[in-house]
């Protein structure tokens, strides 16, 4: 296997390069978010979506998931698929502002268990009249009870793709929005950096863990299969 | 003593001696196989205890490895040679690891195969380990220690995986085969047997961001074990970009 082409930096520092990809005049002149570009919602095209949630993983894996979009009232599902894999685009926000589209397909583990916590958060989301009128802290509380309540499932063994190269985030600091490098995330519910060897968190860990608690996941940066087109190598950045 | 019968004394010495070969631990099958088709002495996949120690240890960075239990192949199996406090566990792993179909190497004395386990790796895979190598040092052909692992596994010897469960193998001094010596630092991660294809990982060779190794997958463990190179080694230098991981 040609290993040309591998991330060569760790996971921070890749994402310290997304961020500060633009141009160094961008970087003057830090940029507002541009909704049209960045931002996924209910709004967004159907085909645009589904475009974007298959992006996540190898088309071998895609073509054969299932596919959810955005909706009025959350996730809707356009396609059943039959590999036990769910594709969708996850957003995160902070306080109004949405920080993050990434595209992401989950194995038939994740689907059953932290795919439903995405579904949940999203349904939630549209309850509001607008996005602004519930508050991620809410949401947060919501899906923390639904662990404890058995609404939701701790996974066991298995692992996620965010293979797009269209996984967007909105870097606060530098005002401007940058793009994860492909990754896969394997879930490691109550994981601590002790897990991994480390004794905290760090920027510079390899492998990376992320969300302490049930939703737990180990970080690996990954290359991009060279000849998988069909993985959002169209992106606008 | 007729010529008779000093003919048949020498046909059953030679016949003796065909036999005893045949049977000799270690002897190479043919020219198309040059590694051992069957065990070799022990001595020859036995280390000098501190190189083991050493070895094993640089399978993970410094910083994990040095407080990591170190186990070391002894006569009887792998033997706790360090006490860790971090709840990962080092060893080197020998070619009887490898998967009993296609696998010309299996008995290759060569093959050192330096690991580090997580915690969770170390309670739900290291076993298959410790089982395999029970079963090589208790003079098992390659069969009967598929046999054996199957008959394990039916009597529920393996743990249940654990999830977070994940491997270190770093080593830049390892030999894991003949194709590519030390291959490429990697990391492994473990998920419960399933049809390998609906992963989506590739084959090794393959331009897929996660590789299937050949090793376990319900063969008979009933573990998936997925690679993913990374472009250091525990020492900290940069992979050379056309290194190969296995």
């Amino acid at each position: 296997m040609k290993r040309k082409g591998w991330m060569k930096a760790t996971f921070a520092g890749l994402l310290s390069i997304a961020a500060l990809s633009s141009s160094p005049a961008a970087q003057d002149k830090p940029q507002e978010p541009t909704k049209e570009v960045h931002t996924i919602d209910a709004s967004t095209p159907r085909e645009r979506q589904i475009e974007l949630a298959l992006s996540a993983a190898p088309t071998e894996v895609s073509s054969k998931a299932t596919v959810y979009i955005l909706w009025a009232k959350g996730y809707e599902k356009v396609r059943e698929g039959t590999n036990g894999f769910s594709c969708l685009i996850e957003r995160s926000f902070k306080e109004t502002m949405q920080v993050s589209a990434a595209p992401a397909c989950f194995d038939a583990e994740g689907s059953r268990t932290l795919a439903q916590t995405i579904l949940r958060r999203e349904e939630l989301r549209a309850q509001g009249k607008s996005e602004a009128e519930i508050s991620e802290a809410e949401i947060k509380d919501d899906i923390a009870q639904g662990f404890t309540d058995g609404r939701f499932k701790v996974p066991g063994p298995g692992f996620l793709y965010m293979m797009s190269n269209e996984n967007c985030f909105y870097d606060s600091d530098a005002k401007q929005w940058g793009v994860v490098p492909p990754h896969l995330m394997f879930y490691a519910p109550y994981k601590t950096a002790k897990d991994l060897g480390y004794e905290a968190i760090s920027p510079t860990m390899v492998p990376y863990l992320t969300y302490p608690g049930p939703e737990g996941l180990i970080v690996v940066m990954a290359k991009k299969p060279a000849q998988d087109s069909s993985s959002g190598d169209s992106h606008k950045h | 003593m007729n010529r008779k019968m000093i003919k048949t004394i020498t046909l059953r010495i030679l016949a003796l001696v065909a036999v005893l070969c045949a049977a000799r631990p270690g002897r190479a099958a043919d020219a198309k196989n040059p590694y051992p088709t069957s065990m070799a002495p022990l001595d020859q996949y036995l280390m000098d205890r501190n190189d083991e120690i050493a070895l094993a240890r640089s399978a993970a960075p410094p910083s994990i490895a040095e407080d990591a239990t170190v186990m070391v192949l002894g006569r009887y199996g792998y033997e706790t040679a360090v006490e860790g406090t971090n709840g990962f566990v080092c060893n080197v792993d020998r070619s009887w690891m490898d998967q009993f179909e296609n696998s010309p190497e299996f008995w290759n004395t060569k093959r050192r195969g330096p690991v580090c386990y997580n915690p969770q790796a170390a309670r739900s895979v290291l076993p298959i380990t410790l089982i395999r190598t029970k079963l090589a040092l208790a003079g098992r052909s390659k069969s009967e220690m598929n046999e054996g692992l199957k008959a394990a596994i039916e009597k529920g010897e393996l743990p249940v995986l654990e999830p977070g469960g994940m491997a270190y193998m770093l080593s830049k001094q390892g030999f894991l085969n003949s194709k590519c010596g030390n291959c490429a630092p990697h990391l492994m991660f473990y998920v419960p047997v399933k049809d390998a294809h609906t992963w989506g990982a590739g084959a090794l060779g393959s331009d897929a961001p996660v590789l299937l190794s050949p090793h376990f997958n319900g063969a008979p463990e009933p573990v998936t074990e997925f690679i993913v190179p990374v472009t250091e080694w525990s020492d900290g230098t940069p992979a050379n970009t056309d290194d190969h991981a296995h």
